[in-house]
């Protein structure tokens, strides 16, 4: 599995389902289970052609929005849908549309060549249609392996492989990266890159920033069943509060300084960040303090900035509201 | 038909398939050699003694079917494999019937084969011992055809009861509790009294009883055997009905999956 097969992806691809890639429409989706809220009147929309983000913490309901999308579970309102359609009302979903919520849900006493034919066999795909992705993930060397004697990675390939088998034109993944190398990683930020240049919808949900980072053009970032933003990156990057980085020998002082006039501010090994003030307004602070700022910089805000940010905001406004 | 092709790959890609197989040549070959120098092969034996050989498969080998059928649904729970068997495309309910055809189909195989070792190690005991197997009776010949068909229906019971429960270990532990405890309790109650005896007949184990080896030749010592096959048959098949039922409406339709 590596870059240079990217190539080989086109073959994959080649026989994609013939419908248009429709957008993922989510409006107004909430879900409650026993007395907590899961997700709260959930809006955004995923368009065709461009790769999704699905970003938020640990228990931000991501993983729940994708089993409502999907048909395992049913909402309380709101509707999860796949153009007009929901999946279960779609001709044939199991083709047009590529799902893997994670690397587990295999039996484990059978073997990886046995799985992939029965998946082959479930979506009416030819062998030979089969082995090109079998090729190009790289689980083809591991067919008589059983699956519990997989690694986790090999097992976010395989549930990969499976999910791409049916040449979808709707790529639906839950934290694909968990548990790839760096070299999967790779491939796989290349294919779907490669699926959203043919015109696919690809919604990729992931806490791996870093490596999301190079991957998305746009972001649905929720928060604990909220949407918090849905942009473009670019534009969300855009608008996002100045951060500075602040070198000083009292960190800490003036970070609590910072926060007590209301600014957010974070430090760390003699390093403090602000964010949405301005250069002049922290060495005012600073003067007026006493504390002597060895240097000044603005920032590029990375995704994980972003991230952290949004969502810490958030707690803060949740705290003050 | 593609989810049942499925379905059917699936059940014959883990190792499940060939133990319950195994289990079942044991039982029914074990026990068949078992019973038939012991009870064919005492001296002035009745007829029924032979009967009574010749459905040890659909007496007690029915044990397989049902955790075949259990099984089948019961695994999807426990390696939460449901989700992928869903995000197939399937309907659920187009799941659960594939289910009910590969049980059907699956179970009746490993009744033939069943049937067919339980007859060659009796026929073979009896021929060796000198006397007529009594193979080519109507009444053997009855019990040997239809036994496949009520493995069918004890699958169909399973896939009922792993739909209701489905933990698996709480469905093994039900089935063979079931099977070896409540079920001959309740048919020793049934033969201890005229009331009992009345509903009785109805239990699973005692229509079983009645659709493999019909009343007319039940065995001294055997009780509540007293629907004719036909009727055995049609019980076994409505509890399946019912209990697949119940269990796809209540715990399967409109099931939240995590």
């Amino acid at each position: 599995m590596t870059t240079t097969r990217v190539s080989d992806s086109a073959v994959v691809s080649e026989g994609a389902n013939s419908l248009r890639a429709v957008p993922i429409l989510v409006n107004n989706l909430s879900k409650t289970i026993g007395r907590s809220e899961i997700l709260h009147d959930l809006t955004f929309a995923v368009a065709p052609g461009r790769v999704t983000g699905f970003l938020g913490p640990n228990g931000a309901g991501k993983t729940m929005t994708l089993r409502i999308l999907l048909g395992l579970v049913a909402p309380n309102s709101g509707t999860a849908t796949f153009g007009r359609r929901s999946f279960n009302e779609l001709t044939n979903p199991g083709n047009m549309v590529a799902s893997s919520l994670d690397s587990s849900g295999f039996h484990p006493g059978m073997r990886v060549g046995s799985y992939l034919r029965i998946q082959a066999t479930a979506l009416g795909v030819s062998p030979s249609a089969a082995q090109e992705v079998i090729d190009a993930t790289g689980v083809g060397g591991f067919v008589r392996a059983r699956i519990g004697s997989l690694s986790l990675g090999m097992r976010q390939r395989l549930s990969l492989t499976s999910a791409l088998i049916g040449s979808p034109s709707v790529l639906v993944l839950d934290e694909p990266m968990n548990g790839l190398d760096p070299h999967g990683v790779a491939w796989l930020r290349d294919y779907l890159r490669y699926r959203a240049a043919l015109g696919h919808t690809v919604l990729v949900s992931s806490h791996a920033l870093a490596e999301a980072e190079n991957l998305i053009d746009d972001v649905v970032l929720i928060d604990g069943g909220r949407l918090v933003l849905s942009s473009s990156l670019t534009s969300w990057r855009s608008v996002a509060p100045e951060t500075l980085v602040i070198s000083t020998a009292k960190a800490d002082e003036l970070t609590t300084h910072l926060r007590d006039r209301g600014v957010i501010a974070e430090s760390a090994s003699g390093i403090v960040r602000s964010l949405g003030v301005s250069e002049q307004a922290v060495r005012d602070i600073a003067t007026q303090t006493g504390i002597e700022l060895v240097a000044v910089a603005p920032a590029t805000a990375s995704l994980e900035q972003l991230f952290l940010d949004a969502t810490s905001r958030k707690g803060i406004e949740q705290e003050r509201g | 038909m593609l989810a049942f092709r499925t379905e059917l790959q699936k059940i014959f890609s883990t190792r499940l398939w060939w133990i319950l197989l195994l289990v079942g040549v044991a039982i029914s070959g074990g026990m068949g050699i078992l019973i038939a120098s012991n009870v064919a092969m005492s001296p002035g034996a009745p007829s029924s003694a032979f009967s009574y050989s010749y459905s040890v498969a659909g007496r007690v080998s029915y044990l397989v079917p049902l955790l075949l059928g259990t099984l089948i649904i019961t695994n999807e729970y426990r390696y939460q494999t449901l989700s992928r068997t869903l995000l197939l495309g399937f309907s659920r309910r187009t799941v659960i019937l594939s289910k009910m055809a590969v049980v059907a189909v699956v179970a009746f195989c490993i009744g033939v084969v069943c049937t067919t070792i339980n007859a060659t190690v009796v026929f073979a005991v009896v021929t060796a011992g000198g006397k007529d197997s009594m193979l080519s009776a109507p009444e053997q010949l009855g019990i040997l055809w239809r036994t496949p068909f009520a493995f069918v229906l004890w699958g169909f019971v399973g896939l009922g009861f792993g739909l209701l429960l489905r933990n698996q270990i709480a469905s093994i532990i039900s089935v063979l509790g079931f099977v070896l405890v409540v079920e001959p309790v309740l048919t020793t109650l049934a033969g201890e009294s005229d009331v009992f005896a009345t509903v009785g007949k109805f239990l699973p184990g005692a229509a079983n009883l009645s659709l493999i080896w019909p009343p007319d030749s039940s065995f001294t010592g055997s009780v509540v055997q007293n629907l004719p096959w036909e009727q055995g048959g049609a019980v076994m098949a409505l509890y399946g009905v019912l209990l697949i039922g119940c269990g796809y409406v209540f715990a399967f339709r409109r099931r939240d999956i995590f």
